[in-house]
This record gives structure tokens, C-alpha cells and sequence, in this order.
């Protein structure tokens, strides 16, 4: 593992010269082991097998010597072995004598000799080719000839081998370290290059560039991809360029649409604001019309009162100036006098009541004074303001609030907000029959008051619940429905009056709004 | 152990001699008989390295016949030492000789050369027949005879006439010719 990990820090030319260096010769050194082993295999079979000839042949030659006793001619037999130099010693054995020694030769290279009895050869000794051959003479064995060879030239010529096979070790270590330095070329210079490309890129950020390719091995295709790679991020770069552009370009766009949009919307609130105030002076216009014709019989009544008043007048002028003024009618004249004047002062105090109810009101509604009033009596005028629109229908409004409820409010904003729920109830909740009840019930709860309103119309459907509040929705589009009525009683309670709507209907059961708002609202809350 | 050369082999031979009287005569005979003995060996040890002609003793079946022209004692002496013995796959058979006319039946003929028992008409005799002759002193072999044996320094020896042999039909392994003092051919 260490081994590996030194092995993968070195460089890519120490790892092309290991390991072509490292081959070659592990496999020169297995060849030359497996070589030269089988030579000396080879030689030793060899020598073994002389050995054997020469042993059997000597058996064949001594064995008349042996059986006829003539040791001098075995023994010059022998002689003839000083030609095979190899051959160390030749030893005779009389099997017939005990296994005694019958004949020996002796090189003069060596100090050994026989053992004096078979018994006592040994069957292997270091450094030297024992054999034994029986001798026969016919069927009849005679006795033993023991050959010692020397394997000291085949030794000698094992190390010739021994040097040709180091010289070819030699040999290829040299061969493999020039064809390295070949190779190193080939494969170094190409990475090399191509790792000077990488570093150029990763530098400058040039995609650009281009590895050169040296060849069309592993090597030329890594350049390939590497530059196909290059071109592809370069491609990329530049549509990631192009995206950013494009990017930039579209912020610039909806910057410019968000602040159109913001104008619009700011437009938007303007016009509201408008429409709004518009449907404020609507109402009061209509408030106006109501009240015109409120006071117009009165003021009739006491203008037909004034008119009989004058004719009377007249006629008794005339008759007093020409002497003919009885007593019954100055009588007559007087009643007709009082009556006159009684039904002329009556119609005036309710002229004058009326528009001190309206001017109120109206003033209530245009401003948005803070002031403090009587939620009875104060509920009772707008009722008494929007009498003319009830008096074309046949529906009853009853009201039922506590006495002397003192408030410190805006009046003008629950005047609104009372005739709007009023008038939606006129216009929407009655749309054929026009007649029904309302009901206002208002409950002290202390510090805030629960104005619950109910009408029995038609009611409302769940969806238009749901929007009831806001702006602009109107299921009476055309018919001079704005949608801003109810939205304005929204507005009204929460922000004017620092309070809480709900409304609550069913369709066929009517509609009903609970207001909650506090009594006291002081200014700064407002403002 | 080191011994000069020369004693180491003349130690050898004595050694051999020694060897060979055992082998001849385990029961410790007399001198006389000794030499007797050593050359029954011989005779037996030459029918190992001599190839007789399948026309060699006709009726002898499976025995090797060998024939002493010589004394009944000496026929006997050699008897004891090799009769029974077996040579080339046949029962060795000693067998006094007298009449020249019993001189076809015979693989080897010796002879001490003792008269009356031996006279060179053996030799006369044996010229056609594959008959191995074997008789003392070197001049036998000059004389007609195939081997002729001779004492050397104590030692028995043999001279060879290869060329009788080969007229008789018989052949000697070279083996045998290497061993011999002296070879007629």
C-alpha cells in the first residue's frame, strides 16, 4: 500500500521507466532463471547419461577381468578413463569377495579414494555424479563398477551461462532504458503539453485555446475530448453570456413595467379615491332630493295656510272700510285667523325641524368632524333623512337603542354607514315585493357598542359574501350599482372608527352585520 | 588411507589371489589340490566368454559337458568344484575321458597333460570338432590346443590360439582375448 502510494507521486517518466524497465527485466531474469535451470538440467542429464554409458561399458569390458581375479588387468582397464577428465575416481567391487574392492582409478586431480567396500559408497555427494553399474557375465552377477565424475565443468560451463544470462540482464536494461527515453517522448511530451493547455486555460480563461495533438493513440483522443470539451464550454460561455445579457435586458424591461404598473396603480387609488368621494357626493345629492321634497309640503301647506290667511284679510279689509263689517264676521275672519296661522306656525317648526335634522346630517357627511353625540337620537335622524326613500316602500324600520348612549366618534361616518346598509337593503335585499322589516339594535358593552343590523330580504349567495367587501363588486352593474357602497362601510368601521365588521346571510333569510366599534375614539388614534 | 601406487596394486593381486582360492576351495584343501582348483574356476569361468556352434556335443541335452583327459583324482578334484554349477542356461557335467572317440561329446577337453592320459592326439583329433581344448603351458596353443594356461608370478594366466578356435568353429568374446598373455591368431 505504501509502496503504491510512493509509486503514485512519482512522475509519469520515472513510472514509464519503472515500468519497462521493471518488465523487461523481471521477465529477462525469469527467462534467463528458466534458461539457464534448464541447461544445467540439460548438462547434468547429459553428463549422467555419459556417465552411464561409460559404466556400462566399463561393467561390460572388466567383467572377465572380475571374474577371472586379473585385478592388474582391471586396473589397466581403468586406465583408460584418464581420457574422460571429468571422471575422479573408478572403483571395482568383487561381489563374489564380500563387496570388497577389486580394482580402482584414480585422476590425479583428486585426493579421494575408494571406499574399500561397496557397502561404504555413498550414494550422493556434493559437487560430484555418483553411478553404479552391476557387472554381469552372462546372467551371473559379478560385482559393482562406481564412477565418481567431478560436476565441476559443468559447473564452469553453467557459469558461462551464468554470465551470458547476467550480460543479457545488462543488455536489457540498457535497451529498456533507451527505448524509455523513446517512449517519454511519446507519452510525457503529449501530457505535458497538454497540462501547459489546462494551466493556460484555467489562467486566462481562455476556452479558445486548443491542445495540439501528437498522435492517434488513447493519448491523441484525450486530446480530442479535451478539446471538444473546450469548445463545448466555450460554447456554453458564450450562451451563458448571451442568457446574462438577456437577463440584464429583461430586468431593465420589468423594471420599467413595475414602475408603469406602480403609476397605474397610484392612478388606480386617485381615481378610487375619486370614485369614492363621487359616490359620497351621490349620496348626499340624494339626500338633498329627499330633503327638497320633505320640506316641500310643509312649506306648501303653510303657503296655502299664508294665501287663505290673506283673502281672509282681504275680504274683512274691504268690509270694514265699507261699513259692512258684521260681528259674526269679524268672528268668522278671527277663527280663520288662528287656524291659518296655528296650521302656518305647525308646518314652518316642522320645515325648520326637518332641515336642522338634514343640515346635520348632511354636514356629518361631507366632514369628518369629531364630536360628541347621542347614538339614539342621532340614529333617529338618519332614519328621519332617509324617510322619503322608505315612504315609496312598505318597508318598516324599527330601531332599538338605549337612551342618552353618549359616543366621542365620527357621527358622520356611522351616518354613512347606516344609510348605505340601508339603501343596499332598499335596492338589493327587496328587488320585487318592497315590503319587510329592518331591524337596528345597538348594545352597550361598555367601552364599545354592538350595532347589529337585519334585514329579511333575499340575502346572499356565498360567493358574493365572500366579496361583499370589496371594491368595485356589484351584482347590480348598469343599474347604478357602483361596488363601492359596502366597501366604504368596510373601510368606515375599520379605519374611521377603529372597529370590526362581519355580515352574515344565507340566500332567503336575510342579511345580517354586526359593527362592533369602540365609544371613545381619540384623534391621535386616528390620525 | 594412502598407499604408493605400485604397493596398492600389488596388494590388490594378492588380495585376488586370495579371493579366488576361497572361491575355488571352501573346504580348505591342500596346495596341490589349490592349484587344481584355481584352474577348475578357470575352465569354468572360460565357458562363460566362449560360444560354442549349436552342432557343438550333439545328445547332450541340456548339460555342458566338460571332458578331463587326466587322472580320476583329478577328475574328481575338479569335480567337487564345479560339478552341479550351471553355464550358458546348462547343467555343468565333469566327465572322464579316455577314449579319443568320446571327443565329439565334449564342449572343453582338459588335460594336466599326465601321461597316459593325455597324448597330442587329442589335439589331432580335436581339429574339426568344436571342442575347446584347454592344456597346461604355453606352448599348447603352439601345438594345436585353444587355451593354454601358465603360471605367472603364482598367478594362473592363459595364451589363446584364436585362429584354431575360429577353424573349430568357436568363437571367444574379446573380453576373454583382452585377459590372455598372448593371442595366436
Amino acid at each position: 500500500m505504501s509502496i503504491l502510494s510512493r509509486l503514485n507521486v512519482l512522475p509519469i517518466r520515472h513510472k514509464i521507466l519503472f515500468s519497462i524497465i521493471g518488465t523487461s527485466l523481471i521477465v529477462v531474469v525469469i527467462s534467463t532463471t528458466v534458461y539457464l535451470a534448464i541447461g544445467w538440467v540439460n548438462l547434468k542429464n547429459k553428463a549422467i547419461s555419459e556417465l552411464e554409458t561409460t559404466a556400462n561399458i566399463f561393467a561390460q569390458n572388466i567383467s572377465a577381468a572380475l571374474s577371472f581375479g586379473d585385478a592388474a588387468a582391471a586396473n589397466e582397464l581403468l586406465l583408460s578413463l584418464g581420457a574422460m577428465k571429468q571422471i575422479d575416481l573408478a572403483c571395482v567391487y568383487d561381489e563374489a569377495n564380500k563387496g570388497t574392492l577389486f580394482a580402482s582409478y584414480r585422476n590425479q586431480s583428486t585426493n579421494r579414494n575408494c571406499p574399500d567396500n561397496v557397502a561404504k559408497v555413498p550414494t550422493e555427494q556434493s559437487g560430484t555424479l555418483i553411478y553404479g553399474e552391476p557387472v554381469y557375465v552372462v546372467s551371473d552377477r559379478v560385482g559393482m563398477v562406481y564412477l565418481y565424475r567431478s560436476t565441476a565443468d559443468l559447473k564452469d560451463a553453467m557459469g558461462l551461462s551464468v554470465l551470458v544470462g547476467v550480460g543479457m540482464v545488462a543488455i536489457s536494461f540498457l535497451i529498456a532504458f533507451v527505448l524509455t527515453g523513446f517512449f517519454r517522448g511519446l507519452i510525457e511530451q503529449p501530457i505535458k503539453s497538454l497540462v501547459a493547455t489546462t494551466r493556460r486555460v484555467s489562467n486566462e480563461g481562455d476556452f479558445a485555446v486548443r491542445a495540439e495533438k501528437f498522435a492517434d493513440d488513447e493519448i491523441g483522443t484525450l486530446f480530442d475530448s479535451f478539446n471538444s470539451m473546450l469548445s463545448q464550454i466555450q460554447t456554453r460561455d458564450l450562451e451563458l453570456g448571451r442568457a446574462h445579457n438577456e437577463l440584464k435586458q429583461q430586468v431593465v424591461e420589468v423594471e420599467a413595467a413595475n414602475d408603469t404598473l406602480n403609476k397605474t396603480l397610484i392612478k388606480l387609488r386617485e381615481t378610487q379615491e375619486q370614485l369614492v368621494n363621487q359616490e359620497k357626493m351621490a349620496s348626499l345629492g340624494g339626500l338633498v332630493a329627499g330633503v327638497a321634497h320633505e320640506i316641500n309640503t310643509p312649506i306648501g301647506v303653510g303657503v296655502t295656510a299664508a294665501s287663505t290667511l290673506h283673502a281672509a284679510t282681504e275680504d274683512m279689509s274691504s268690509a270694514y272700510e265699507s261699513g259692512r263689517l258684521t260681528d259674526t264676521g269679524l268672528r268668522k275672519y278671527v277663527q280663520t285667523a288662528i287656524q291659518s296661522a296655528s296650521i302656518l306656525l305647525n308646518n314652518l317648526n316642522r320645515a325648520a325641524n326637518l332641515i336642522h335634522s338634514f343640515k346635520q346630517v348632511a354636514v356629518d357627511q361631507t366632514s369628518s368632524e369629531l364630536r360628541q353625540f347621542d347614538l339614539h337620537n342621532y340614529l333617529e335622524e338618519i332614519l328621519l333623512s332617509l324617510l322619503p326613500k322608505l315612504k315609496k316602500t312598505e318597508i318598516s324600520v324599527s330601531l332599538d337603542v338605549p337612551e342618552n348612549l353618549l359616543m366621542h366618534s365620527f357621527p358622520g361616518a356611522m351616518s354613512q354607514i347606516v344609510t348605505n346598509l340601508l339603501m343596499n337593503s332598499l335596492v338589493h335585499g327587496y328587488p320585487e315585493t318592497k315590503h319587510g322589516n329592518i331591524q337596528i339594535d345597538v348594545e352597550d358593552l361598555g367601552e364599545e357598542i354592538l350595532l347589529r343590523y337585519r334585514d329579511d330580504g333575499v340575502g346572499m349567495c356565498k360567493e358574493s359574501l365572500a366579496r361583499v367587501f370589496d371594491p368595485f363588486f356589484t351584482t347590480r352593474r348598469g343599474e347604478g350599482g357602483s361596488g363601492l357602497g359596502m366597501h366604504i362601510v368596510y373601510n368606515l368601521v375599520s379605519q374611521q372608527l377603529r372597529g370590526r365588521i362581519r355580515m352574515e346571510s344565507e340566500p332567503g333569510h336575510g342579511v345580517q352585520v354586526f359593527i362592533q366599534v369602540p365609544k371613545q375614539v381619540s384623534m391621535e388614534e386616528v390620525a | 588411507m594412502k598407499y604408493p601406487k605400485l604397493s596398492f596394486v600389488s596388494r590388490m593381486r594378492l588380495w585376488c589371489c586370495v579371493t579366488l582360492a576361497v572361491l575355488s576351495l571352501p573346504t580348505q584343501a591342500a596346495a596341490g589340490e589349490m592349484a587344481l582348483g584355481v584352474k577348475a574356476a578357470f575352465l569354468y569361468n572360460f565357458t562363460k566368454f566362449i560360444e560354442w556352434p549349436p552342432s557343438a556335443a550333439p545328445g547332450s541335452g541340456d548339460t555342458f559337458q566338460l571332458c578331463i583327459a587326466g587322472s580320476l583324482l583329478d577328475t574328481d578334484a575338479i569335480s567337487q568344484v564345479l560339478e552341479g554349477k550351471t553355464t550358458q542356461g546348462r547343467t555343468l557335467k565333469v566327465r572322464f575321458v579316455s577314449q579319443r572317440s568320446e571327443l565329439p561329446g565334449c564342449h572343453m577337453l582338459y588335460s594336466t597333460g599326465e601321461k597316459p592320459y593325455w597324448s597330442d592326439e587329442w589335439l589331432a583329433h580335436s581339429v574339426r570338432l568344436p571342442v575347446v581344448t584347454v592344456g597346461e603351458g604355453e606352448d599348447f596353443v603352439e601345438k594345436g590346443g585353444v587355451i593354454g594356461l601358465v603360471i605367472v608370478d603364482g598367478k594362473v594366466r592363459f595364451a589363446i590360439n584364436e585362429a584354431k578356435a575360429s577353424d573349430q568353429d568357436i568363437v571367444i568374446s574379446s573380453k576373454l582375448l583382452s585377459l590372455a598373455r598372448r593371442v595366436v591368431r
